[in-house]
């Protein structure tokens, strides 16, 4: 969950060294996939105190992305302290032993650079983009956050007031958000991914200075982190600088994630309605599906393939039959991420062309999909949907900000760097046969859960 | 031990610019000439696998709608993909998709604007379908009766920050075409023909308004192929003449534009009118800005949400367009705080006024303004937004350096003049949507 988006600059402001500069580590190395199959130039490499170090150039221009990710998230908050990761990730920009509440800000600010964090259900990533120079000052002041923070006292209630604007402005005000937030809480039984990242209001409210000082000594410690430096910076320089700013910092006791897990599910559909003006016209389906860390790899792959055929854009099969063909929905897709720590979901999203194509569209949803994964799923669908699944990862690593993204991502939820990176040859190996295997053992039963956004401006505007 | 790979991808061009000290600030743009007297902008960049395209048509946005058919430019960029081929529109969606052709329409107050990516491999068939989108209009009047009271009737249902927005632009600009509503009135909607969308890309898509710019891994000669093919079939001049619509300060506005919406947190909007782009004037008041309202370090950002915790966020921003230049800015909270935002807002203003700014911030601001340039350059479609939006508004290549210079040269007397002589919080407007009860227009 996004918290800021500072503008900003300074290069007038001289601060003493904040972190004394020692003797270099000894760096170890993490297998890396042969250059062949890694055209994106990424090497990694650990420090001896666990912080894993990714570095991804791009010369394209004089800018460089930093981000760092700790492998912690919302679904990890204690019972009863809902919100305490996003909490933090806010309190992170109010202080240090070293760094006065403002300076981090003001910094950013006057440098022109681009500063950001947000808070995920398996990850917390903090992150700057700033002109090239300006990287070793950026990573002094990250590095001193992971070992020195300590905000200023007067910080804990006001950036929980803003928290509370925050959930006003994300939640309160926005229908679709709410029955978002419905959803996850009924599709998941047991599991945290059930609660809102933002946490519940009433458990907010009730986080104290000694939650958000305990989370940040347990887990923001580099053993538990991975930083990523992207763009026009050599990979020497990368190891340098990281080694300089983040090797002094020492290693915490290693924490193992205690999650609740989902019990087995009951085969009937649970529904959730939200009635509204301003609710967005949808129907969801909703099943469960595996994920990259905890289930088959080729079943995830063919899940992937499965998606694209049903719904990558106007070509997918969803979209032909229930946009096109029967004109009873306005727009249809569908959406996997198998990239969660822990098992998500598989979802159909279509938008009723007319108020009155609620009820038909679920039922039309549900015998389309059945001939979809009875009839039609073949040797062309599956290959073009590979095509489209390369294709549209090569134009998503254009950015700098994506790539990162993508990879701090699945290394924080267990995927290794060759996996991540060979995704041509991965999904090469997948025959339409396994794609077809998955389509029957996910979606033979109905969906775990009907979601439904039922507009009553639809309904005024179809009057 | 430690592996190397040798880069053999990415090592492409570099864009020559150096930002903490302002020395040199160059974009490696190429200037391709192409049909008639038009000139196409161009970025070579071989990492990435796409072409990407801006288009943009000046003088076609909707306060350029002849009288009684506003709202035309935004239902013609609503249809722009629809009703082609003899009315379906999902087979022609079907055969851009298989192309793997993104398109985007963007209409403005003064513009219409068109973007378009695509994989390389695809410009074969990919240009002359673009092409085709300029000279094929066919659209169905069932089409268009379904699609113009779209944006007109859902705008009381609208995001409350929009509705704010959107409120109090009408009010400053009434009377001029920058007050109408983008998607027209309730008279002019009900006028909207099929023929009127028909007719629309020979009376106002031209060459000879015309600003077009690439970016992607193509040459110059690649580059005015295109672009010779898509404007083949654009008229040299546009049927329709359009004078300039007449520069306008938007007006202040004395009472509290108040609307409600059943929501916990009220959007609070403001508007004060600022100096002309491009004048000496203009970069006083850039540079002011950045200290009342633009960043995290700002006096508004510092005093409600920092101090107070009132806020998520509140910012100030410049909109320059080109009949009119002025302050917005924009900040939510909970209904029952709304009138201390308001009252920090008229203090702030007012405390600029009395105390200007500082050595400090005028540094501040300077490295802020020239910094944060860097930023925009971090993918490739920021890049093109980035050099198009400078051909839009007629600047030289050399755009950034100018702009650089003239934010460096900016001395503190001078802005601290402008704004003893320019600011005055009597002319703040202000909207509220939400639940606001009691609230009032501060004074001093």
């Amino acid at each position: 969950m996004r918290i800021f988006i500072i503008s900003l600059f300074l290069s007038t402001i001289v601060l003493t060294p904040i972190i004394a500069e020692q003797n270099q580590p000894n760096i170890a190395t993490i297998p890396l996939p042969p250059a062949q199959e890694n055209k994106y130039n990424i090497q990694s490499f650990k420090l001896p105190n666990g912080l894993e170090v990714l570095h991804i150039p791009n010369f394209r221009a004089p800018v460089i992305m930093q981000a760092v990710c700790y492998k912690i998230g919302s679904a990890d908050d204690a019972q009863g302290k809902s919100g305490v990761a996003h909490y933090l990730e806010h309190l992170m920009f109010r202080g240090t032993k070293n760094t006065p509440d403002g300076v981090f800000n003001k910094t950013i600010s006057e440098i022109g650079a681009e500063s950001n964090a947000y808070t995920q259900y398996d990850t917390t990533v903090y992150y700057q983009i700033f002109a090239k120079n300006h990287l070793e000052r950026m990573m002094e002041l990250e590095a001193d956050r992971m070992q020195y923070f300590e905000p200023n006292p007067q910080a804990f209630d006001s950036e929980k007031r803003i928290i509370i604007e925050e959930y006003q402005m994300r939640v309160g005000n926005d229908k679709n958000e709410q029955l978002y937030t419905m959803t996850n809480a009924a599709f998941f039984a047991n599991h945290p991914y059930r609660i809102p990242i933002i946490g519940w209001w009433e458990e907010l409210e009730k986080i104290s200075r000694d939650d958000a000082l305990d989370y940040h000594k347990k887990y923001y410690g580099p053993n538990n982190a991975i930083l990523v430096i992207s763009g026009d910076i050599d990979f020497e320089s990368t190891k340098k600088l990281a080694e300089k700013y983040y090797g002094p910092i020492p290693a915490r006791p290693t924490i193992e994630r205690n999650r609740t897990q989902e019990p087995k599910h009951f085969q009937e559909t649970i529904r959730v309605e939200l009635r509204h003006q301003t609710v967005s016209a949808q129907v969801q389906a909703i099943y469960d599906a595996p994920n990259y860390r905890t289930g088959d790899q080729k079943e995830v792959l063919a899940l992937s393939i499965f998606e694209k055929i049903l719904g990558h854009d106007s070509t997918g099969k969803l979209y032909q039959n229930l946009v096109m063909q029967q004109k009873i929905a306005g727009n249809v897709y569908a959406s996997f991420n198998p990239n969660y720590h822990d098992p998500y979901s598989f979802v159909l999203v279509a938008s009723p062309k007319t108020f009155y194509d609620y009820k038909e569209l679920e039922y039309a949803m549900h015998v389309t999909l059945k001939k979809i994964i009875n009839d039609e799923i073949n040797d062309a669908l599956v290959e073009d949907a590979k095509k489209n699944i390369v294709y549209e990862m090569d134009e998503h690593f254009s950015s700098l900000s994506n790539i990162s993204d993508f990879i701090i991502k699945g290394l924080a939820n267990g995927r290794n760097l060759k996996d991540m990176l060979n995704f041509h040859q991965n999904f090469a190996q997948i025959k339409t046969k396994d794609v077809q295997d998955v389509a029957q053992k996910y979606f033979k039963n109905p969906p775990r859960m009907i979601a439904a956004g039922v507009s009553l401006s639809q309904l005024e505007s179809d009057q | 031990m430690i592996k190397f790979v040798t880069y053999f991808l990415f090592v492409f061009f570099n864009i020559n610019a150096v930002f903490s000290n302002s020395a040199e600030m160059k974009l490696p743009i190429k200037v391709v000439p192409i049909l008639t007297k038009n000139q196409a902008w161009l970025i070579e960049d071989p990492s990435t696998p796409l072409v990407l395209i801006e288009m943009t048509f000046t003088k076609t946005g909707s306060s350029y709608m002849p009288i009684g058919k506003e709202g035309l430019s935004t239902l013609f960029s609503n249809l722009f993909l629809k009703a082609r081929n003899g009315g379906n529109h999902h087979e022609f969606i079907a055969i851009m998709d298989g192309l793997k052709l993104k398109v985007n329409t963007n209409v403005s107050h003064d513009n219409l604007g068109f973007s378009f990516s695509f994989p390389k491999e695809n410009a074969d068939k990919v240009i002359p379908l673009i092409k085709t989108l300029f000279n094929n209009a066919v659209f169905s009047e069932e089409d268009v009766n379904k699609n113009k009271y779209g944006g007109y009737t859902n705008f009381a249902h609208s995001n409350p920050s929009y509705v704010a927005q959107r409120a109090l632009h009408m009010k400053v600009f009434q009377g001029h075409p920058y007050g109408q509503n983008p998607d027209g009135d309730s008279q002019s909607i009900q006028m909207l023909r099929a023929d009127d969308i028909k007719i629309f890309p020979q009376a106002f898509l031209a060459k000879e308004n015309l600003k077009i710019s690439f970016l992607g891994s193509l040459n110059e000669k690649e580059t005015q192929n295109y672009a010779n093919q898509i404007l083949q079939t654009l008229p040299d001049e546009k049927l329709i003449k359009t004078d300039d619509i007449p520069y306008i300060e938007p007006k202040p506005v004395k009472d509290l534009t108040q609307i409600y919406q059943d929501v916990p947190q009220s959007s609070i909007a403001f508007i004060y009118p600022m100096p002309k782009y491009n004048t000496l004037d203009y970069y006083y008041a850039t540079i002011a800005n950045v200290s009342l309202g633009l960043t995290q370090e700002s006096k508004l950002w510092r005093a409600a949400r920092v101090k107070k915790g009132l806020v998520y966020g509140i910012s100030t921003d410049i909109e320059q367009w080109p009949a009119s230049t002025y302050l917005y800015g924009s900040a939510s909270t909970q209904g029952a705080q709304t009138q201390q935002i308001l009252d920090i807002v008229r203090q702030k203003f007012t405390n600029l006024k009395t105390k200007g700014i500082s050595e400090k911030d005028l540094s501040f601001a300077q490295n802020h303004l020239t910094g944060k340039i860097a930023t925009a350059l971090i993918e490739p479609r920021q890049i093109i937004n980035l050099i198009h939006y400078a051909q839009t508004w007629n600047k030289d290549i050399d755009f950034l350096q100018k702009y650089v210079d003239a934010i460096r040269s900016v001395k503190l007397e001078d802005v601290n003049k402008f704004i003893q002589n320019w600011i005055d919080p009597q002319k703040l407007s202000f909207s509220i949507v939400g639940k606001n009860a009691g609230c009032e227009i501060p004074q001093e």
